[in-house]
C-alpha cells in the first residue's frame, strides 16, 4: 500500500552485474628451453700473487764475503812479496842457476828508408791511386737525350 | 794601269778565299768540351719548351680540328723538329770535342771516330735546313719519321765515342803504373846489387804485377772489340746493352790495375824495412 501517493519508480528489472572492463593482464611467455641447471660451485682457492723467487741473502753474503777475503789475501800477498823483496836486498843470497836476459831483437833500419827515389815512388804512387780511384767508367754529363720522336696526328 | 788592276783583283780573289776559310776555321776551332756542353745544355732546354708546346697544340689541334688550331699544331711542330735537331747537333758537338780533348786514344782511331760524329752531325744540319713551316702536318711527321730512323744509327756512333773514351781512362792509368813499375824494377836491381838490404821477396811481387798489367790491357782489347759489335746488332735496344758490356770489361781492367798498385806498395815496405 502506497501511504504518500509517491510513484515507486519502475526498477528495472536486476540484471546480472557484468564485472568491470578490466585489461587482461598478460603474463610474460617464458621460453620453451628447458630450465638451465645451475652450476654446481665448485670451491675455487684464492688467486696467489706471483712473486719472483727471491735469492736466498745467504748466498748471496757468503759469495760477497768470499770475494772480499780473496781480495785482502792478494793485497797482503803483493806486499808480503815487496817486503820480502826488500829483506832479501839486505841479506845477500847466492843466486841459483843464471837465468839468461831476454833479447830483444833490434831490427835494423833499411838504409833505404829515406832514400829519394824510393820516395818519389812512394809519392807517385800515391797520387796514381788518387786518380784512379776518382776515376768514373761512364760518362754521366753526356748520357744520350731522352727525345720525343713519335710525331703523329691521329686521333 | 787596267793590266795592273787586273792583276791585283786575280790575287786577290785566289788568296782571299783561302785566308777567310783559314780564319773561319780558327773561330769554330776554339771552343772545348766545357762550352760545347753548356750549348747543348741550353739547347736541350730549348727543345723542352718547344715539345710543351707542340703537345697542347697536338691536343688542340685533335680536340677542336679548326684551321687555325691546325696552323697552329703545324708552327709547334716545325717549332719542335727543329729545337729537336739542333739538340742533336749540340749534343754531337760535344761528344765529338770530348773525344777530341781524350787522351789514350791512338790518332788513327781518334780520327775515324771524329768523322763518324761529323757525317750525323752534317746529316742533322741538314734534316734542320730541310723542315719547312709551309709543310702539311703529313709532311712534318714524315720529316720526323726521317729523323727518328736515322737517330738508330747515330745512336751506334754514340755508344763507339762514349765506350772509346771509357777505355782511354784504362789505357792512360796503365801507361802511368807501367812507368811506376819500371822505377820500382831498376830500384831492386840498384839495391839488389849493392848486397845491403834483403829483396829477394821482390821479384815475385814484380812478377805479380806484370800478371795484372797483362790481365788488364786483355781487358781493354775485350772492351774495344765489344764495341765494334755496335755496328753489327741492328736493334737500338741492345745497343745499351753492348755499351754496359763495354763499361764492365773497362771497370775490371781498372780492378786489376789498383791490384798491381797494392802489390807495389808491397814492394816499397820491403825497401824501406816495414816489412
Amino acid at each position: 500500500m502506497q501511504e504518500n501517493n509517491i510513484p515507486t519508480p519502475v526498477q528495472d528489472p536486476v540484471q546480472p552485474q557484468t564485472p568491470p572492463a578490466t585489461m587482461p593482464t598478460i603474463e610474460p611467455q617464458l621460453s620453451s628451453t628447458p630450465p638451465v641447471p645451475e652450476a654446481p660451485v665448485v670451491p675455487v682457492a684464492p688467486a696467489q700473487e706471483i712473486k719472483k723467487p727471491k735469492f736466498p741473502k745467504r748466498i748471496v753474503l757468503i759469495v760477497l764475503g768470499v770475494v772480499v777475503l780473496i781480495v785482502i789475501i792478494a793485497v797482503i800477498a803483493l806486499f808480503a812479496t815487496k817486503g820480502l823483496k826488500g829483506v832479501t836486498d839486505l841479506i845477500p843470497m847466492a843466486s841459483g842457476s843464471p837465468t839468461p836476459t831476454p833479447f830483444v831483437e833490434v831490427v835494423p833500419a833499411s838504409p833505404y828508408e829515406n832514400d829519394p827515389e824510393v820516395l818519389k815512388i812512394k809519392a807517385d804512387l800515391e797520387a796514381f791511386d788518387a786518380k784512379l780511384n776518382g776515376t768514373s767508367v761512364r760518362e754521366d754529363t753526356l748520357r744520350i737525350p731522352v727525345l720525343e720522336w713519335n710525331v703523329d696526328f691521329k686521333k | 794601269m787596267k793590266l795592273k788592276l787586273l792583276t791585283l783583283v786575280a790575287f786577290l780573289s785566289l788568296v782571299l778565299p783561302f785566308s777567310l776559310h783559314a780564319q773561319e776555321e780558327t773561330t769554330l776551332d776554339t771552343s772545348d768540351f766545357a762550352s760545347s756542353y753548356k750549348d747543348y745544355v741550353n739547347s736541350y732546354d730549348v727543345y723542352q719548351k718547344a715539345l710543351s708546346d707542340y703537345r697542347l697544340a697536338r691536343a688542340q689541334y685533335l680536340q677542336a680540328g679548326t684551321l687555325v688550331s691546325e696552323t697552329k699544331a703545324r708552327e709547334a711542330t716545325v717549332e719542335m723538329l727543329r729545337t729537336r735537331d739542333t739538340a742533336v747537333i749540340t749534343y754531337l758537338v760535344a761528344v765529338n770535342k770530348k773525344v777530341e780533348e781524350t787522351d789514350g786514344i791512338s790518332e788513327t782511331f781518334r780520327d775515324g771516330l771524329m768523322n763518324r760524329i761529323n757525317v750525323e752531325t752534317l746529316w742533322f744540319q741538314d734534316h734542320f735546313e730541310r723542315i719547312s713551316s709551309a709543310g702539311t702536318l703529313t709532311d712534318l711527321t714524315d720529316d720526323s719519321k726521317e729523323a727518328a730512323t736515322r737517330f738508330n744509327d747515330t745512336q751506334k756512333v754514340i755508344y763507339d765515342a762514349l765506350g772509346t773514351v771509357a777505355n782511354a781512362k784504362s789505357t792512360v792509368l796503365r801507361d802511368e803504373l807501367n812507368l811506376i813499375l819500371t822505377a820500382t824494377r831498376e830500384k831492386n836491381f840498384e839495391i839488389r846489387g849493392a848486397g845491403d838490404l834483403d829483396v829477394s821477396s821482390v821479384d815475385r811481387w814484380l812478377s805479380e804485377i806484370d800478371n795484372k798489367l797483362t790481365r788488364s790491357l786483355d781487358k781493354s782489347i775485350e772492351a774495344e772489340a765489344t764495341t765494334q759489335t755496335l755496328y753489327i746488332d741492328k736493334k737500338a735496344d741492345g745497343l745499351q746493352g753492348i755499351y754496359n758490356k763495354v763499361l764492365a770489361s773497362v771497370e775490371e781492367s781498372l780492378q786489376l790495375l789498383r791490384d798491381g798498385s797494392s802489390y807495389t806498395k808491397e814492394i816499397l815496405k820491403v825497401f824501406t824495412g816495414e816489412s
